[in-house]
């Protein structure tokens, strides 16, 4: 840097020293009285419960519950368009079918008949019954779409006889149990 | 600290503080707002002891009229209002005698066509009365930055300025 360059430097630093001065005769203007009261409210409050106050015309206080509203309606619609496609989705069938239903529903087969049937005089009612056997038939497809797994079981039953001897049946229960496959 | 401290300093800045806020906000109520944001925040934090910083000071106050200024592009039809309402009478400088109120209007208009980076730099250096390395901290400026901004900004604002308030304002 030449010494021209150092004189302009030190000119241009004085002129702006003497727009300052100038520029600083304005004084800036004092806030209103209000702007100190506000602050000895706000020091003076504790810091926890500190509530500024403000000259600006204030803003309507939203409603207390529009923010749950609005959350809820997103919180539903979420929930609709996770529902669709599970709705819409068609039901697989696996290969290993499992039992859910623990209770069996109990479907009278017509009884295959291996003996003669009761006379009319012999009473309808059974006096005692043996149970014969279990089978379990594995799960079908009733009417070839509702899986099902199939228990038959074979009992004997015995009818008090006209004659005093009694006569012997045997009956068939099939078991009927609705299964869910997953 | 005592409360007539605050009041001290409340008495020497305020009126500085306000100047500077209104350099982003267009009405009183703003800057007012910011002033008190800002001087609560830094009072509270000073209180163990010792008077605020002063660049920390108007550091804060800044900050509470940028964030004035977000929400007030939110509100801008009724602050454009406001701001027309309040541009004859004003609130940046204070009445005085010995300088007319034409004069101070053309330093406001002049200093309001400058670019804020420039403006906040000169109402520091000038109204403030902070030195270079006060301004750099307030602003978070590199030193040099700010002198060459506030150099600048008053080479800018001397052309802006009526040929009658150059000589003497």
């Amino acid at each position: 840097m030449n010494r021209f360059e150092n004189d302009r430097g030190e000119q241009e630093a004085e002129a702006a020293e003497g727009m300052i001065l100038d520029l600083a005769r304005l004084r800036p203007a004092t806030p209103r009285q209000a702007l100190r009261e506000r602050i000895v409210a706000d020091l003076a409050a504790p810091l926890s419960m500190e509530t500024t106050s403000s000259a600006r015309s204030p803003t309507p206080a939203p409603r207390s519950f529009a923010w749950l509203g609005e959350r809820m309606l997103w919180a539903a619609g979420g929930a609709i368009v996770a529902a669709v496609p599970l709705l819409l989705q068609p039901r697989p069938l696996p290969d290993e079918p499992q039992v859910m239903a623990a209770e069996p529903q109990a479907i009278a087969a017509e009884p295959e008949m291996i003996a003669a049937e009761p006379q009319g005089d012999v009473a309808r009612e059974p006096f005692a019954e043996e149970s014969l056997a279990w089978s379990d038939d594995g799960v079908q497809f009733i009417d070839g779409q509702i899986p099902a797994r199939v228990i038959r079981h074979w009992v004997l039953e015995r009818f008090p006889g006209a004659d005093g001897e009694g006569l012997v049946r045997p009956r068939e229960d099939v078991f009927v149990v609705p299964v869910a496959l997953r | 600290m005592e409360n007539s401290d605050w009041h001290a300093c409340f008495d020497c800045h305020a009126a500085r503080l306000f100047l500077y806020a209104r350099q982003w906000l267009p009405d009183r109520a703003s800057a007012e707002d910011a002033v008190q944001g800002g001087f609560v925040k830094v009072w509270r934090g000073c209180r163990a002891g010792g008077s605020p910083d002063l660049p920390l000071l108007y550091a804060a106050v800044r900050s509470e009229a940028l964030d004035l200024l977000k929400g007030h592009a939110r509100r801008r039809a009724r602050e454009t209002k406001v701001a027309l309402d309040g541009a004859g009478g004003d609130g940046w400088w204070e009445d005085d005698p010995l300088v007319s109120a034409e004069r101070a209007a053309a330093v406001r208009t002049a200093l309001e066509q400058l670019p804020i980076e420039q403006r906040e730099a000169i109402v520091l250096r000038v109204w403030s009365g902070l030195s270079f390395p006060e301004i750099a901290r307030t602003l978070g400026e590199n030193e040099n930055t700010v002198a060459a901004r506030c150099r600048r900004g008053l080479a800018a604002l001397e052309k802006l300025l009526p040929e009658g308030c150059r000589e003497s304002l």
